[in-house]
């Protein structure tokens, strides 16, 4: 009785899983479709069309890249507080863009490989760093810190002698889709498919991380595995959308507890995907706001900033309502 | 049959948790393994398990551990210790049960039959009232009972409790004495302990170690005919009683 009980509930808590990664598709959709044509002065009109298209598809394969990433390092490392900017990815892609820049200049096709260049050269640091140290959860976090720290500064003095010549350079430091271009789009189809392809891959066996290296270990996952196979893909994906928008920093962190909010869970099989949703509604929505509303007051802000500005509280009152309710 | 031989495990630092140990657990037999903190107890389990690295041999059922892939080894061994967990990403301990049967669950999802076993191990560890619970909300006594459950989730032949009775009151300590038992009729268990105790009363073949060496394996009759050598690695005066027909030994603190 107690048993069925259980699966009831379990199933249930799947079926509500399945249902909002319905819901929230669906809404996505229909945001899309908001966002091309909204107040659209002449539909005829392809050009504008073809650029909001361009630009809504960007946010939307960014959010959902940033937004998979974050579940995942955040699963793989048991950490909640850290997204692909903490292990120095984010800083390390963008140096490696930057100096490809001031080298051969701005090239689509070498922008992308300079950017998972970088991402996984400051990974790899990161990671030796932190199994040098033991390779615990607590070693990565610091040791990407760290990493983090020396490619934002290097970045920081770089993107000044670049925008020099380059003035759009100044966007990649906080992220933007000013820029978006149907010129990305092979560039975002396998930041996207990198992810998707090492979801059922991961999901299982971040669950088994979540109860420790010891348990995942004895439950037949080596974790250390795992935790490489997610950070690298999770990596590669937002290194390549730093090589085309910059650092978008606040969506990977916020877009997972949201999820794990609205399901009650942290099933990662359920997580991840919902992670990923969420980020790209979350990113559409701001960046239809900075180009629709605040355009018409301030200009063009770029969109990483103004994710940080509504995120944060957003996030800190989540964090609140969480502890005061029992953590649920 | 759980042979070992040479075993030593060394860890970073050169620090050995093991060194050099030989010896035959019995699969007929509950076997408890017991020595002072840092006398490698432990260490012993996790190279049973595949979870540290080791230099020897560790042979379960004919087959060396190291040479075995983990999963097949996950199927064999459960290895119970403690779990810390995020109170951010915590599983309830329903998932937590659902997750500790992978090894031998199917698909993506679990199916029916894995519900109806980790809900009979919920009853027989009387956990059934916390599955909506989060692990991290969980006294440390309920974490105990939710981490022997999760050990028996995926139905083992080798049950390796590491600090079986640790956190637990002496009602629950009584409920473990029973199912020692009950598993060991068609499991092999291997217990740690602190409790010298618990462990004297539940265990039929005794290991203690001392320092990552073995000082002592046999049965009940001689561990209680050389109470000297516990006394001897604890540092304290051990006392010998029979109630009923059990023998009892209790560590005697003196101020």
């Amino acid at each position: 009785m107690l048993a069925s009980m259980a699966a009831r509930l379990h199933y249930s808590r799947i079926a509500l899983g399945v249902i909002l990664v319905a819901v929230l598709s669906a809404l996505l959709i229909c945001l899309i479709y908001w966002s091309v044509h909204y107040e659209l002065p002449n539909p005829m009109d392809t050009l504008i069309v073809r650029y909001r298209f361009n630009r809504v598809l960007s946010a939307v394969t960014a959010g959902l890249v940033l937004g998979i990433a974050g579940a995942s390092l955040q699963g793989c490392l048991k950490n909640p507080l850290v997204d692909h900017y903490i292990l120095g990815v984010g800083s390390g892609a963008l140096f490696a863009v930057l100096l490809s820049i001031l080298v051969y200049g701005y090239s689509l096709s070498i922008a992308p490989i300079a950017a998972m260049a970088g991402g996984l050269l400051a990974l790899s640091l990161s990671i030796f760093i932190a199994e040098s140290i033991g390779g615990t959860d607590a070693s990565y976090v610091l040791a990407g810190l760290g990493v983090n720290a020396l490619f934002s500064g290097l970045s920081i003095m770089l993107t000044y002698m670049v925008a020099m010549r380059y003035a759009f350079a100044i966007y990649f430091l906080v992220g933007s889709f000013t820029l978006a271009s149907d010129k990305y789009y092979l560039t975002m189809l396998v930041s996207a498919f990198i992810l998707l392809a090492s979801y059922p891959i991961l999901a299982k066996p971040l669950n088994a991380v979540l109860l420790g290296d010891e348990h995942a270990k004895q439950l037949g996952y080596n974790p250390r595995i795992y935790r490489f196979l997610a950070v690298v893909s999770a990596g590669i994906a937002s290194s390549l959308i730093v090589s085309c928008f910059g650092i978008i920093g606040f969506i990977g962190l916020v877009s997972p507890h949201i999820s794990r909010f609205l399901i009650k869970s942290v099933d990662h099989r359920v997580v991840i995907p919902l992670s990923g949703l969420v980020g790209a509604i979350l990113l559409l929505l701001t960046d239809d706001f900075v180009r629709l509303i605040l355009s018409d007051y301030v200009g063009e802000i770029p969109t990483g900033a103004i994710v940080s500005i509504f995120g944060a509280p957003f996030f800190l009152t989540l964090l609140l309502t969480r502890f005061r309710r029992g953590l649920r | 049959m759980i042979s070992i031989r040479d075993l030593t495990v060394e860890y970073r630092g050169g620090h050995r948790g093991i060194e050099k140990v030989s010896i035959k657990i019995p699969t007929d037999r509950v076997t408890c393994i017991i020595g002072p903190n840092g006398a490698g107890k432990s260490t012993l389990l996790k190279a049973i398990a595949k979870i540290v690295p080791y230099n020897g041999y560790v042979y379960l059922d004919g087959l060396e551990v190291s040479s075995t892939p983990l999963k097949t080894v996950s199927r064999m061994v459960s290895y119970a210790s403690q779990i810390h967990s995020h109170e951010l990403l915590s599983l309830s301990v329903l998932e937590a049960l659902l997750v500790s049967r992978y090894p031998v669950s199917k698909g993506f999802v679990e199916g029916a039959e894995d519900y109806r076993s980790v809900y009979n191990i919920a009853r027989e560890m009387m956990i059934e009232h916390l599955l909506e619970r989060r692990i991290a909300e969980l006294s440390s006594g309920e974490l105990q009972r939710v981490i022997i459950a999760m050990a028996l989730a995926k139905d083992p032949r080798y049950l390796l409790f590491d600090e079986l009775d640790a956190h637990v009151d002496v009602g629950v300590k009584a409920m473990l004495s029973k199912l020692i038992k009950k598993w060991s009729i068609n499991k092999v268990v291997v217990f740690t302990t602190q409790d010298i105790l618990f462990g004297v009363t539940n265990g039929d073949y005794f290991i203690l170690l001392d320092r990552g060496r073995v000082v002592f394996t046999g049965n009940k009759k001689d561990l209680l005919s050389r109470l000297g050598i516990i006394e001897k690695v604890y540092h304290v005066k051990i006392a010998r009683y029979k109630y009923s027909d059990l023998d009892l030994i209790v560590p005697i603190y003196t101020s």
